[in-house]
């Protein structure tokens, strides 16, 4: 019983983080309707930025976090800018394949270089607090997990602000909403869609720093988190960003509470059998807005 | 027993209400004019006669049979097909293979959908266009295409959305008469839905208005052009009755 | 112009006769990958190239496959060529299973839950030791038993010719197949479907029920090329249900050109020589580098080219063909 409880906290904080990467992909896949299947390959991007910084500079991840927000923001509007815009003005219609492709060869150059330069070995990074956890209640809380978390969602919070405050903001919201009406007020949808890229990146940037502190890095890492985020963001229906972020804590909290009774790959399939079972049935997810 | 009755029907998507409680009756190889201003309802009553949408109530009687809750493909089978506002034409296969898509609707037999095909192309004028990709005809083409299609499943209601839009004078001159030929030569009932009010007027026997999802006249084209309601409708309060 | 009618029959004569001059087993070997390549390719081609149906789970079909006549053959002693068959209807079982949830998506979220579904098979035949006392031996993969000299029975050869000519025949088959197809009633449906599947159906075209017909026939000919594999390579591993090798036979119609006749092949010949070099030439970090080019390829491609090579080439044919119809 105590141990579920531990699994459940575990897999909450998990989830928050998984929830806050998938929101990145909600924004792109929502706004721009761009399937980016290199999301995590970017993500893996931002944890080796944060460790090299680490390992050279001597700069603590929290605090690299920024400029590895900075470095995914440039890269992000760099590769929407020069290679999938020329595609979006190209094919009429959002080409789903096309674009889809496109991220695909990006996720097997960025997989495939890290793989050369940095080789197949696990790394982590080890600063004065991986490793050490909080004792609440005889309960083990891990503190990266707990910090990326609550960071996680101060952030999440912060881009719910901007998205309804800022003159920004409300552009995006007003493309992802109707194109073809954004468009006629005004808005130059082509720079939103490199605005939402960069962000989406950027909030990478953030993730990877907050999970290079428990998690480990390797060029492989993004295959699991792209497929997951996926899945928690049709889970927590397109669009909806309160949905991704609670659709990720209840993956979370399934793999968690699952790794307790059989190994931690079948947990992995157990979701997938989960998003198949959801697409088919409720395809606007738990809370989302989107009319098929 | 009635060739084809629409009964109360009714379709909502979320707080938009599309159709209100409408209804209509369409007899055997006549051609109805659906006119009424943008966003009346004309393309949804389409798309749930034709099983895209279900209606939340309601009822489609076609010789007695309810077409609600059937697929698209069933309702092609049982003689009722329409064609779309914005052409859709199979872009990677030839004028020839788009109609004998429709054509196999009726046939297994590659050569006989080969040969009705050829009629129907014919009959359209389109001939000498057959071996062409669908993608590279004007857009008049890809229109006649597009009915070509349509009367290739051999059907009892042919449902025409908008055919005369982006056409010129003579374009359109030339499609009124060819509705007129086909209603003619294949007996077949013709709703469509028209803006180019002159030729709806030329065209149809009768002529049915919706406005906002509603029917709100109905009658032979001069009564009609001359109902106050219809006049409102389409102009606004300053031009309606008094 | 009378050669390029001919093209066809001049390429097939070249590859009839390739092993009789060539005799180095390298070329060889890189020979039958390219047309092993074409086979999978062109298996995939049919549901996503034919029908539009882009698929990224075909690398489940080639896993079960290879699974299914592997074990056929060390549990129930059945010969690889027989299990060729009963594998490929396995497949097409399975294929059913899983066309039926994902046809009733779209789009990208077709894609993902073809991704998904071959994804969950690696990870069960990974983390599964034993079903119902057979061993699939999970991440280590299984081994078939070397049987020496030449033999169709148990489907080995030492002499490679032979995996050289048979690849080319089932190539040769289900390139004849696929023409067929697509002028057929089938083809032509599919092609609708391909275009604009709401026009299709309003046309009287049940579409999910010949998405699935394409899904059966192109899961029966995925799951021989499993069986090929494993009779050639002798050892078969849970990463053949791995997304990233469906991406990789999808990435080879694509860039040669999905939906037709010889896409698959084009590409097959362009990319195969491309891991086969840097394969020769960088041993150890080779699996890496390939993947890169592919990469590389495929953005290249996606920018510049995205139907692919063969149909800006082969609108120069069509006159001819037109002529030919």
């Amino acid at each position: 019983m105590f141990s579920l409880i531990e699994a459940t906290i575990g897999g909450i904080l998990m989830g928050g983080l998984y929830g806050f990467i998938a929101v990145s992909l909600s924004l792109i896949f929502g706004v721009a309707k761009i399937v980016n299947f290199a999301h995590g390959a970017l993500l893996m991007v931002a944890m080796f930025f944060v460790y090299w910084i680490l390992v050279l500079l001597k700069i603590d991840p929290y605090l690299a976090a920024l400029l590895a927000a900075a470095f995914l923001f440039f890269f992000g509007y760099f590769f929407q800018n020069f290679f999938i815009e020329p595609i979006l003005k190209r094919e009429k219609e959002t080409a789903p394949l096309t674009v889809i492709l496109l991220t695909s060869g990006l996720m097997l150059m960025l997989e495939n270089i890290a793989l050369l330069l940095f080789g197949a070995d696990y790394r982590m990074v080890k600063t004065s607090y991986t490793g050490k956890s909080w004792s609440v209640g005889g309960m083990m809380i891990i503190q990266p997990r707990m910090i990326g978390f609550l960071l996680s969602l101060i952030l999440v919070f912060l881009l719910e602000l901007y998205l309804r405050k800022t003159n920004l903001g409300r552009a995006i919201r007003a493309t992802s909403q109707d194109r073809e009406a954004a468009r006629l007020m005004g808005i130059d949808d082509y720079r939103v869609y490199k605005i939402v890229f960069g962000i989406g990146t950027t909030m990478l940037g953030f993730a990877g720093s907050f999970l290079s502190s428990f998690y480990y890095i390797h060029p492989a890492i993004g295959e699991i988190f792209v497929l997951k985020s996926f899945v928690i963001v049709v889970l927590g229906g397109l669009g909806s960003i309160s949905g991704a972020l609670l659709a990720g804590i209840i993956v979370g909290v399934i793999e968690s509470l699952g790794a307790q009774f059989m190994n931690s790959a079948m947990t992995e399939s157990l979701i997938f059998i989960i998003f198949i079972a959801f697409l088919v049935v409720k395809p606007t997810g738990l809370l989302g807005k989107r009319r098929e | 027993m009635a060739f084809f009755v629409i009964q109360g029907l009714h379709k909502h998507f979320g707080g938009l209400v599309a159709v209100r409680d409408f209804s209509m009756t369409i007899e055997r190889g006549e051609i109805v004019g659906l006119i009424g201003p943008n966003g009346a309802g004309k393309t949804t009553l389409f798309n749930v006669i034709t099983g895209f949408h279900s209606p939340q109530r309601g009822q489609i009687l076609f010789k007695s049979k309810n077409l609600v809750g059937l697929g698209p493909d069933k309702i092609c089978q049982l003689g009722i097909v329409r064609t779309f506002q914005i052409v859709m034409p199979f872009q990677t296969l030839t004028v020839l293979d788009n109609a004998k898509v429709a054509a196999f609707c009726r046939t297994r037999s590659n050569e006989e959908a080969t040969q009705s095909s050829m009629e129907i192309l014919e009959f359209l004028g389109l001939k000498d266009k057959i071996h062409l990709p669908a993608g590279n005809l004007t857009l008049s083409q890809k229109k006649k295409l597009e009915m070509a299609r349509a009367l290739a499943t051999q059907p009892e209601v042919l449902l025409l959305d908008e055919t005369l839009a982006g056409l010129n004078a003579t374009e359109i001159e030339g499609m009124v008469e060819t509705v007129r030929k086909i209603r003619a030569e294949k007996g077949v009932a013709i709703v469509a839905v028209e803006h180019v009010m002159r030729a709806v007027m030329k065209i149809s026997d009768r002529i049915v208005v919706m406005d906002q999802g509603q029917k709100i006249a109905e009658g032979p084209p001069q009564e009609v052009v001359r109902n106050p309601e219809v006049i409102k409708a389409y102009l606004g309060e300053e031009y309606g009755p008094a | 112009m009378a050669w390029k009618r001919n093209l066809p029959y001049l390429a097939l004569l070249i590859a009839i006769l390739f092993p009789i001059f060539v005799r180095d087993p390298y070329f060889l070997h890189a020979a039958i990958m390219i047309l092993f390549s074409a086979y999978l390719a062109s298996s995939w081609n049919i549901i996503g190239g034919l029908a539009g149906q882009h698929s990224f789970g075909h690398s489940a079909f080639l896993g079960i496959g290879a699974y299914s006549s592997t074990l056929l053959l060390l549990y129930l002693n059945i010969p690889p060529f027989l299990g060729m068959i009963l594998g490929g209807m396995i497949a097409s079982l399975v294929s059913i299973g899983i066309g039926y949830p994902c046809f009733k998506l779209r789009g990208p979220y077709f894609a993902l839950s073809t991704l998904a579904f071959t994804e969950i098979f690696r990870i069960v035949v990974t983390t599964t030791e034993t079903i119902g006392g057979i061993d699939l031996r999970g991440a280590a993969g299984i081994l078939i038993p070397l049987r020496k000299g030449n033999s169709f029975l148990n489907f080995q050869f030492a002499d490679k010719t032979f995996y050289y000519y048979i690849i080319l025949a089932m190539l040769f088959l289900i390139l004849f197949i696929y023409k067929r197809m697509e002028k057929s009633r089938l083809g032509i449906f599919l092609s609708a479907i391909r275009d604009n599947e709401e026009a299709a159906r309003s046309l009287g075209i049940s579409a999910t029920r010949y998405k699935m017909i394409a899904l059966i026939v192109s899961g029966f000919f995925g799951a021989t090329a499993g069986t090929f594999y494993a009779q050639f390579f002798l050892y078969i591993e849970p990463i053949l249900f791995s997304s990233a090798l469906s991406i990789e036979i999808l990435l080879v119609a694509i860039v040669g050109g999905a939906g037709t006749l010889t896409g698959p092949l084009i590409g097959a010949l362009m990319l195969t020589p491309v891991s086969e070099m840097t394969r020769a030439y960088l041993g150890g970090t080779y699996a890496g580098v390939q993947l890169i080019l592919y990469g590389a390829i495929l953005v290249a491609v996606m920018m510049f080219a995205p139907q692919g090579i063969v149909p800006p080439l082969s609108r120069r044919y069509r006159s001819l063909f037109e002529r030919r119809a």
